[in-house]
């Protein structure tokens, strides 16, 4: 009967297959590649013989990626073909894997923009916040408020200059306020994909220092139901976390869901005391359901996040001590200043196959409500922002070189204030709408695109007492070629931001910030320009990565402190300023000597800048190193089998160059280590066990919230992941 | 080792409720010198505390705290503050 009623509502269901072999050099069969199917983000595993099978529609040019860990990942083009034979060569070096872009579906070795892919697997190995782990990258940082409220920083530029994507879906949940996290968990995230610098050109407006694109884990092939539950622990804040996750795939359906709890204690500084209200909890969950024959895929998507965050640092008194905002005991209690974020994100994409061309369809709608309690009982500030986002795109061969992708982006944001004892922000709507054109060149080992987008935004408030009108055009040249050992990008991007509710129309108390922001009616949107150069090099045992990049931005809206108080609070103007300059330089190198084939050496670099005409930007990261040695173990008999063992150092440079009213930042180095277990008798198992900050350093990012109050980091952290598969 | 694992997810997934709503309040008053000077006022609970912070509270006579004379008269809810509890 189930079938029955699938047919009559799915009469093209039909199957074909795809099976297949995978070998090394040396023509033995190896086991455990990864083999996914990109499009439909379906993954399984070659077995102990190489062999893998997959019972499911593949749409006709679908790209299919075979990967393992220590060698070179392979990518074919399906076309009608049911069996294949793969051969993957062993890799000493792996400086920029290659991989298929969920952003646009192209291979990275292909790309012109700069967008750098990681698996969230390779981000958490040592860090379980997500943030944590992004700015692990190289050119990212996090602007903290303790360890609950985190932002993530890009090339120097965040907040409303970020653009967060959730599997293609923006999301919009209060950015603009310094001390407004990220709002959501790792939890079910596969990967994450990085475009640093303007992005204007596919994701529209805002997307001026970049892009986060965050892509759910794939679904599996088929046969029983999977089940996989995380369980860490960090000693600093007494940090529990879990995951409990289920997958499920049946003929053409396939199905991932997935819950989440987590909570933190007060941290612990490096002096033995308790930072007072840097507690938080979190829970989250996600579901999603995934259809598809060989032209059509659609999955629906639902996510819940809600989280309780402690405000710390927070006092009545002008200059309150470290001593005063600290304690001597360790609370995980929720108390007062609080937020409480709560989002809903629901979200349709289809994916259309139509001969040669492929069309793309996304609806989402999602939900973001922010409360900040100073009292008990009564919001400080209760804001609702819901945002509705239609998108569509469609990519055409017109020659075997030359491809075409046109689309639109539809956007509603509604703001709506609650009853509280402030608005900060008023009522009100954002309506955008946008389109582009980009033209790609690709021709054996070189690939050019150019791309012209024009946006239009409409900021009106709800009382009709204002109302303002933004265009802009953004455009993208972008330059790739790629030689035997070597592969160079050279690209130019724009982007522009149009300044936000909080920036046009404050006037009041942000209590999690301590200010009194006062916006201006008169602002216009910022402009960004970037120059990237980015050269690869790779060879048997070494590779490098040097990426130099220029970024120009005109009419940047800055919040500068003013000589005057409010009712006890420092007044904060958003004032707009010319000839704003961000340059660096980011490098990485991979080193694995020929004499000790189970070392690694991984070093990255990252220098940078930013200049507001003849002074220094306010709140640039500081310079950055980052040193890994890892060690891998053969594999033995042993009850207890030790994968590989870490050693991490990263340097954070004294940071100087700082604006004026801005204080300058110490140096400091951290050490970090860890390793990974497995236990015989206990299969599908992992442990992975470690230490962060083994020294006990108290140091203080330049880019902390709490920087001002001379609040330090975590200090030494123990940390243990179990993670159990079924 | 899964049992374990699955008891304490189960477990830390209903930890950690807060029930108890009753609070110590005071009124936060700032004197020439810009500083805080902190009136006692109670304990308040549910509805009340509600109403403190919503309403706010009226002092019926001034008081006196070390130098300094807090006046009596009706004082917003958002300079009523009331503290933490222990757990």
């Amino acid at each position: 009967m189930f079938k029955q009623i699938l047919f009559l509502f799915f009469p093209i269901y039909c199957f074909s297959q795809i099976s297949g072999t995978v070998k090394d050099s040396e023509n033995q069969p190896l086991a455990g590649v990864d083999v996914l199917v990109s499009s439909t983000m379906v993954l399984t595993q070659t077995d102990s013989k190489g062999q893998f099978s997959i019972s499911l529609d593949i749409p006709k040019n679908t790209l299919i990626f075979f990967s393992k860990e220590a060698y070179a990942s392979k990518t074919i083009q399906y076309t009608s073909e049911n069996e294949v034979s793969i051969q993957l060569n062993k890799l000493h070096v792996d400086i920029d894997e290659v991989v298929v872009s969920s952003i646009n579906q192209k291979l990275s070795s292909n790309q012109t923009i700069n967008i750098l892919s990681k698996k969230m697997s390779q981000l958490n190995e040592s860090s379980f916040d997500l943030v944590e782990g992004l700015s692990r990258l190289s050119g990212v940082e996090q602007s903290s408020t303790g360890t609950g409220i985190k932002k993530i920083v890009v090339r120097g530029l965040s907040g409303m200059r970020v653009v967060t994507l959730l599997n293609g879906v923006r999301l919009e949940n209060q950015q603009w306020g310094g001390d407004h996290g990220i709002g959501f968990t790792d939890l079910g995230i596969g990967k994450v994909e990085l475009v640093k610098g303007p992005a204007s050109i596919i994701f529209g407006a805002d997307a001026l220092g970049g892009a986060l694109y965050f892509s759910d884990e794939n679904y599996i092939s088929g046969g029983k139901p999977r089940s996989k539950l995380i369980s860490t622990f960090e000693s600093s804040n007494m940090r529990i976390n879990n995951q409990l996750g289920v997958k499920w795939t049946r003929k053409a359906f396939k199905t991932n869901t997935l819950i989440e709890y987590g909570s933190a204690a007060d941290y612990q500084l490096p002096n033995g005391l308790y930072l007072f209200n840097s507690r938080y909890s979190n829970q989250a969950f996600k579901t999603s359901l995934g259809y598809n024959t060989d032209n059509w895929i659609v999955n629906l998507r639902y996510q819940y996040n809600y989280g309780i965050l402690g405000i710390p640092a927070h006092s009545h008194d002008a200059e309150p001590t470290l001593e005063q905002l600290s304690s001597s005991s360790q609370n995980r209690y929720p108390t007062r200043p609080t937020q409480f974020n709560t989002q809903h994100s629901l979200n349709l994409e289809n994916t259309f196959f139509i001969a040669d061309n492929t069309l793309n369809i996304n609806l989402s709608q999602s939900t973001n409500r922010l409360e900040e309690f100073e009292a008990w009982t009564v919001p400080e500030l209760d804001i609702t922002l819901g945002s509705t986002q239609l998108s569509g795109s469609y990519a055409m061969p017109i020659s075997n070189t030359l491809n075409w992708t046109f689309g639109t982006q539809l956007g509603q944001q509604e703001n709506t204030n609650k009853e509280a004892r402030t608005q900060l922000i008023p009522d009100g709507s954002i309506t955008d709408l946008g389109a582009y054109s980009l033209l790609e060149y690709s021709k054996n080992s070189f690939t050019s695109q150019l791309g012209l987008r024009f946006d239009k935004r409409e900021i009106e408030l709800q009382d009709n007492t204002f109302s303002k009108e933004f265009d802009a055009f953004s455009a993208t040249l972008g330059l790739s070629k790629k030689g035997q050992n070597q592969h160079i990008r050279v690209s130019y991007s724009s982007a522009f931001r149009t300044p936000h509710f909080s920036e046009l129309l404050s006037d009041g108390v942000h209590h999690g910030t301590k200010r009194h922001e006062i916006g201006d009616k008169n602002l216009i949107a910022e402009k960004g320009h970037q120059f990237d150069i980015a050269y690869e090099w790779t060879g048997e045992h070494l590779g490098l990565i040097i990426n130099p990049y220029f970024h120009l931005i005109n009419d940047f809206i800055a919040l500068n402190p003013k000589d005057s108080i409010i009712d006890n609070t420092q007044v904060y103007k958003y004032e707009q300023v010319d000839n704003v300059t961000i340059k660096g330089i980011e490098m990485n190198v991979h080193y694995h000597p020929h004499f000790a084939h189970h070392l690694h050496f991984e070093e990255s670099l990252t220098i940078m800048e930013g200049k507001e005409g003849n002074s220094f930007l306010a709140l640039m990261p500081a310079h950055k190193s980052q040193t890994l040695v890892r060690y891998y173990f053969d594999k033995t008999q042993k009850k207890v089998q030790l994968h590989n063992t870490f050693f991490e150092y990263v340097y954070t440079a004294a940071q100087n160059k700082v604006a004026e009213n801005e204080s300058p930042s110490k140096a400091y180095g951290l050490f970090n280590l860890g390793m990974n277990i497995s236990i015989d008798k206990i299969p599908n198992f992992e442990l992975t066990i470690g230490v962060k900050n083994v020294t006990n350093k108290s140091y203080i990012s330049h880019l902390s919230r709490l920087k001002s109050y001379e609040i330090p980091h975590e200090g030494r952290s123990y940390f243990i992941k179990l993670c159990s598969t079924l | 080792m899964k049992k374990v694992s699955i008891i304490m997810a189960l477990g830390f997934f209903f930890a950690c409720t807060d029930h108890d709503e009753c609070h110590e309040c005071h009124i936060a008053w700032e004197n020439a010198q810009g500083q805080e000077v902190e009136v006692e006022i109670g304990e308040f609970c549910e509805e009340d505390l509600a109403d403190v912070e919503s309403n706010g509270y009226t002092l019926d006579e001034s008081v006196v705290v070390g130098n300094d004379t807090v006046p009596a008269g009706s004082y917003p809810g958002s300079d009523i503050h009331c503290e933490e509890h222990d757990h």
